[in-house]
């Protein structure tokens, strides 16, 4: 099943590259290239992670990190 | 890139689907965990506080003609501080928004629906939509909301209608139990989850509209419709349901819709559920969107629709992280996002226009 998976989701990636990086080439977008790129790399790297099993950080865990002194100070208004 | 321009009733129309989104089934739950008996005073009270703050993101977007929230980030703040809160602004409330409701439908589905399929195969399906949706644009999006507000509300009035005889009047005694302060806090909770998200309005609302003085009344008229129903569905669960089991059913109104049974007409609870995904997917469609161009702005692109489909992957694996178990989504929601989307939508559009005012008024604007 992982195997699979993992096919399908090379098989994703390729396909988008095969029909989107063409058309940005033609276009001389540069940047666009480098940012889809880092963004599917992304996604491709955290699918296959995923399918792997392994534990991914919550980034909503970040956001508790960040935002923990001023709940602490809001804590009366913000529960019941 | 800017060339699609909505009409008044578009606005309208995203603006009602916007603000009933998470509202019908998910927030009642919290408020009347909140307030008790008196959800239906706060239903009443937080969009109405709430309406000065959409004035806020209204004027503030004139002050500002033809940029996004982005470019009035850096046009308040700077290039460096700008650039810091808009790319927060973006990542941590429009991008992180998406997988979140994405898991509240799945979830949804699976528990109500379809309990042996996996998580992440109701997800994909959604995330599809989303993406299909987003490739063909913000007009196709605000002409298919244009033909869905009226359906949905009509489905939910109905749905309301044919509970009237289940109605106990008693589950409203006694008001005002225990004075005000549950009130307040379960309005900060209710008005985090309608009318503080609004601020997304910001990044296509001034524009891609023709008039902003006349698009202004339709985004009025789209909120209130959305308050509206969601009062409705409220002060609904509570007379039918009381307000205990309201508060502990993850689902009220769905649960209510349930309780229906005139002559033929019983178990329509899946108008409620269509309803309720229909409106979601126009919320999740507008965050995303939100942080697709937020994205193109911040890094200075000129396509948004070559990241959405690499976006929709990152989208579709994190929609498993994000929400561990079903637990998380009741902590999170009432502190985490309270306080960033009560930083985003509420100190820093006053700030900022508290600032923009002082800059036109010595002329360095």
């Amino acid at each position: 099943m992982g195997i699979m998976l993992i096919v399908s989701l090379g098989l994703f990636a390729i396909v988008l590259c095969i029909v989107e990086v063409p058309k940005m080439l033609n276009a001389k977008e540069y940047k666009e290239m480098i940012v889809f790129f880092v963004i599917l790399c992304f996604g491709v790297i955290v699918a296959i992670l995923k399918i792997l099993g392994v534990h991914l950080i919550n980034p909503q865990d970040i956001v508790t990190f960040i935002y923990s002194p001023i709940i602490e100070a809001f804590k009366s208004v913000l529960e019941k | 890139m800017n060339t699609i321009k909505l009409s008044d009733h578009q606005v309208f129309a995203l603006a009602g689907n916007f603000t009933m989104g998470t509202a019908i089934i998910a927030v009642t739950a919290t408020v009347a965990d909140y307030a008790k008996q008196d959800a239906w005073i706060v239903a009443l009270l937080a969009p109405v506080v709430g309406l000065p703050l959409i004035w806020v993101y209204h004027y503030l977007m004139k002050l500002h003609p033809g940029k996004t929230l982005i470019e009035v980030y850096y046009a308040v703040f700077g290039k460096v501080i700008g650039w810091i809160l808009a790319a927060y602004f973006v990542i941590f409330v429009c991008l992180l928004s998406a997988p979140n409701i994405i898991f509240y439908i799945g979830n949804f589905v699976q528990t109500q629906y379809m309990t042996e399929t996996p998580l992440y195969a109701l997800h994909f399906v959604f995330v599809i939509c989303l993406m299909v949706g987003l490739l063909y644009g913000l007009e196709a999006i605000a002409r298919s909301s244009e033909i869905s507000i009226f359906i949905v509300s009509g489905l939910i009035i109905f749905a309301m209608l044919m509970n009237l005889p289940n109605i106990n009047p008693k589950n409203l005694l006694p008001v005002l139990e225990e004075g005000f302060t549950p009130i307040i806090k379960a309005s900060i909770q209710l008005a985090s989850n309608i009318t503080w998200p609004c601020i997304i309005f910001t990044m296509f609302y001034p524009l891609n509209t023709v008039n902003t003085n006349k698009t202004r009344n339709s985004l009025f008229i789209g909120y209130t419709w959305g308050t509206i129903i969601n009062f409705i569905c409220i002060i609904m669960s509570v007379l039918v349901l009381g307000s205990t089991i309201t508060a502990r059913s993850q689902y009220p109104t769905y649960l209510m819709a349930k309780e229906i049974s005139i002559g033929i007409i019983s178990r329509v609870e899946a108008i409620i559920s269509f309803s309720w995904i229909v409106t979601e997917t126009v919320r999740v469609t507008f965050y995303f969107y939100a942080a697709v161009i937020g994205i193109t702005r911040l890094l200075g692109l000129s396509d948004y629709k070559k990241i959405v489909l690499p976006l929709g992957l990152v989208s579709l694996v994190f929609s498993g992280v994000t929400y561990p178990d079903t637990i998380y989504p009741g902590i999170y929601d009432t502190t985490m996002w309270v306080a960033m989307i009560g930083v985003y939508g509420v100190v820093l559009p006053i700030l900022m226009l508290i600032i923009t005012k002082i800059k036109i008024r010595i002329g360095k604007l």
